[in-house]
């Protein structure tokens, strides 16, 4: 006998397990499409726009109600997103933080307060109808549709309460809002799927082209040794020294591929870090990458630095924060591979140091170093400074890993001067107090 | 490792889905060693399957000659009949089979465990994704080994690791050939610097396969050119009961006291099992520290060898070059891709 195919059956299983991974495991979107413009210009829009809206609902097309010292407000409260310090570092949390709440204040709880204070007349079920609309534009369509219903509820209880006796809210008013607020859900919902979608897929691609390679790499290191056998036969031989260096050269270039696809595969798993807690050291973690990484002369290995000012202890996943290293490493090494001069000892240092409960890996070059348009979103998934030969996935993974640490990665740059990374991880006590 | 009671070489079998890598891997693989290479899982398998009934006519064959010993029949010209006949056939079984693990249509632990009574070591290859799958077979016991393919050292692994199973004795074959070993003759194998000593010997005379025998005691061997070798084993309180036998065949006095003092032995025995006459002396070697064992190679008259013909030079040669049915092109032809 088959199972009867019912509701319950059916929201169990294939629907229940989307919408939870719809709705609580998605990572929050704070801001859509977050960038220094596109933040200046909802502080411009808010700057001149609150203004000149008052001129149109008290002069031009008065209305009941109109406040100019709560326009104003709105309006400077909008313009903070015009200072640098929160445009220009679009995904850091505190511009993330700021945002939500200006977006808040000035889009579902201030229309739903004007809406009010204006008898619930056409213009303004019309603006706040809008309004709704427009919150699930500017961010996670969770915030919005959450934060639309909180601003609808606070806003009007508060209207209610200063305007004793208002006329009542027409049914068909709460209709419209919604139907608005479902389309904006409905719409904000499938386009943060598409956009993740199309990550993992692209993530996926780079993971599988990767993974590809092993084979004929291992191929590779085979015939490698293939050839040093060979040119054991003939010890005597007048090329068998030279066979042999070749054989190596072989060996060392699969070697370094591998790490590169190693490095490339964790990277692409972006989007699955997993949370593990290993006690890691910040001096073996340092020591490790540079001993393990494969330079391509010997000059790069020698113009690296280690200084270590005093060890600490964190946690965090070591194989993930390897290859965090890895990855500045690499890059250090492509920068000052392009800036044309001879590399000198000390071009590329990795400084360890800590300060109380903060410890700190720097990883500083001499390169060619990162414009300041580049410089705010070098951390963003396929942003990548070498267009061409990069996928810009690398600090993005460098970002995820340091986070999941609960630390922070920040990154200081003059062009043709070099960069200078700096990771900064909370000291885990417990170990420190047993070494 | 004590030294083995019974030892001849084997092949491996090699199966990958990647023909380069495959051909790669039996370029680097010792030229002595007896390899095939497969691509398809189904001609593996095929292959491998057909292995065991023959395995077992070889082990009945063997238990046939334990069973005419019992009755009287001497083993070594028994032994030296059997390679005889046998020729080169017993080379061609498996004793390890290599599987890669991440193949379309098949993976390498479904190819394993179609071998039902296959009974070679396994060895799985794998990837850096497969090693948890790896670790968890090796566990169940599905597989002897495994090995990650990005491992840098991968031809040294592999060669290590295979040469140890090849050298493994196969356990119904020791557990068979034991029975004609007395207690002592066993302890004296089992005595680590004895059994050092007789693989060394067994390196430096470049044997192939090997049988130790206790009526007479002794090591009848093959080398790779066919050719047979008799190291006639006396323990020192045996070196006594010998000059006796020497005495009866007429030996000088010279003689007798060098079988006494082990600097040469009689092969009487050997002779005697062979049905041939003219017993001689041999130089002798003292194996052993605390239990010694004096030992002297006598060689087998050649008309009882299995000779050229019969030799694992010959099966290897007959193999030709290892090498898949399908080459890689060399080029791609012009304009076509």
């Amino acid at each position: 006998m088959t199972k009867p195919l019912s509701w319950q059956w059916l929201l169990d299983h294939a629907t229940a397990k989307r919408l939870r991974e719809e709705v609580l495991l998605a990572p929050l979107e704070h801001i859509l499409h977050p960038s220094q413009i596109r933040l200046k210009s909802i502080g411009v829009f808010s700057l001149i726009g609150q203004p000149l809206f008052f001129w149109i609902w008290s002069v031009w097309l008065p209305q009941p109600y109109e406040n100019f010292w709560m326009r104003c407000g709105m309006a400077l409260l909008g313009a903070l997103l015009m200072l640098n310090r929160f445009s220009s570092a679009p995904s850091s949390r505190s511009t993330q933080h700021l945002f939500n709440a200006i977006a808040f204040i000035e889009l579902p709880l201030f229309f739903s307060w004007m809406y009010v204070m204006n008898d619930h007349n056409a213009v303004w079920i019309a603006s706040l109808a809008t309004v709704v609309l427009c919150y699930f534009h500017l961010t996670d369509w969770r915030i919005a549709a959450a934060g639309s219903i909180a601003g609808f509820l606070i806003g009007t209880t508060l209207a209610g309460a200063m305007t004793p006796a208002g006329t009542t809210q027409p049914v068909a008013h709460l209709v419209v809002l919604a139907f608005a607020w479902l389309t904006g859900m409905m719409l904000g919902l499938s386009g943060a799927n598409l956009r993740r979608e199309r990550l993992s897929h692209s993530l996926t691609t780079i993971g599988i082209m990767a993974h590809e390679l092993r084979t004929p790499l291992s191929t590779a290191g085979l015939i490698a040794d293939a050839i040093l056998i060979e040119a054991k036969r003939q010890p005597d031989g007048p090329r068998a020294g030279k066979l042999e260096k070749l054989a190596q050269r072989l060996h060392a270039l699969a070697r370094s591929m591998n790490h590169h696809i190693d490095m490339q595969i964790s990277n692409a798993r972006l989007l699955q870090l997993s949370q593990y807690q290993d006690r890691i050291s910040a001096r073996e973690l340092v020591d490790e990458v540079i001993a393990a990484y494969p330079y391509r002369t010997s000059r790069e290995l020698d113009c690296v630095d280690v200084i270590i000012h005093n060890d600490f202890w964190f946690r965090g996943s070591h194989t993930q924060f390897l290859r965090v290293l890895d990855n500045l490493v690499k890059n250090a090494l492509h920068s000052l591979q392009a800036s044309s001069s001879v590399l000198n000892p000390g071009d590329l240092r990795i400084e360890v140091g800590s300060r109380q409960s903060e410890g700190r890996i720097t990883i500083s070059d001499k390169g060619i170093g990162i414009d300041a348009a580049s410089l705010q979103r070098v951390f963003e998934p396929f942003f990548s400074t070498d267009q061409g030969t990069g996928h810009g996935l690398g600090l993005a993974f460098c970002k995820r890993v340091v986070l999941a640490a609960n630390g922070s990665i920040r990154v200081k740059s003059e062009p043709a001067a070099g960069a200078v990374f700096t990771i900064t991880l909370p000291v885990d006590r417990q170990v420190a107090a047993t070494q | 490792m004590p030294f083995p009671i019974y030892r001849r070489p084997g092949g491996v079998a090699f199966l990958d889905d990647d023909p380069a890598y495959l051909e790669m891997l039996a370029e680097v693989m010792p030229e002595h060693w007896h390899v095939r290479l497969y691509q398809r899982p189904a001609d593996c398998i095929n292959q491998l399957q057909q292995e065991p009934p023959r395995h077992d006519a070889d082990t009945w064959r063997q238990k046939e000659i334990l069973d005419r010993w019992r009755d009287g029949n001497a083993l070594i010209a028994q032994l030296l009949e059997y390679w005889r006949d046998d020729e080169t056939a017993r080379f061609d079984l498996t004793k390890v089979c290599v599987v890669d693990y991440s193949m379309p249509a098949m993976n390498g632990l479904q190819v394993l465990g179609e071998l039902v009574n296959w009974s070679g070591s396994r060895v799985l290859l794998t990837g850096r994704a497969d090693e948890q799958i790896a670790v968890s077979a090796f566990n169940q016991a599905l597989i002897d080994q495994y090995i990650p393919k990005q491992t840098t050292e991968i031809t040294r692994r592999l060669t290590d690791s295979i040469q140890r199973m090849l050298d493994e004795p196969q356990a119904d074959h020791s557990l068979a050939w034991r029975a004609t070993l007395s207690r002592e003759q066993m302890a004296l194998l089992s005595s680590p610097v004895i059994g050092r000593q007789l693989a060394t010997l067994a390196d430096e005379q470049r044997w192939v396969e090997h049988v130790v025998l206790g009526d007479p005691f002794g090591v009848l061997a093959l080398d790779a050119a066919g050719m047979a070798f008799w190291l006639q084993l006396e323990p020192e309180n045996r070196l006594e009961e010998l000059a006796e036998m020497a005495v009866c065949h007429g030996v000088d006095d010279a003689g007798l006291e060098d079988i006494r003092s082990g600097r040469r032995l009689f092969d009487v025995e050997f002779r005697l099992a062979l049905g041939l006459e003219d017993a001689g002396l041999h130089p002798a070697v003292r194996l052993g520290s605390g239990p010694v064992v004096f030992g002297a190679l006598v060689p087998v008259p050649q008309a009882l060898c299995p000779g050229l013909s019969g030799s694992y030079a010959l099966f290897l040669n007959s193999r030709g070059p290892r090498e898949l049915g399908d080459q890689p092109p060399a080029a791609f032809p012009a304009g076509q891709r």
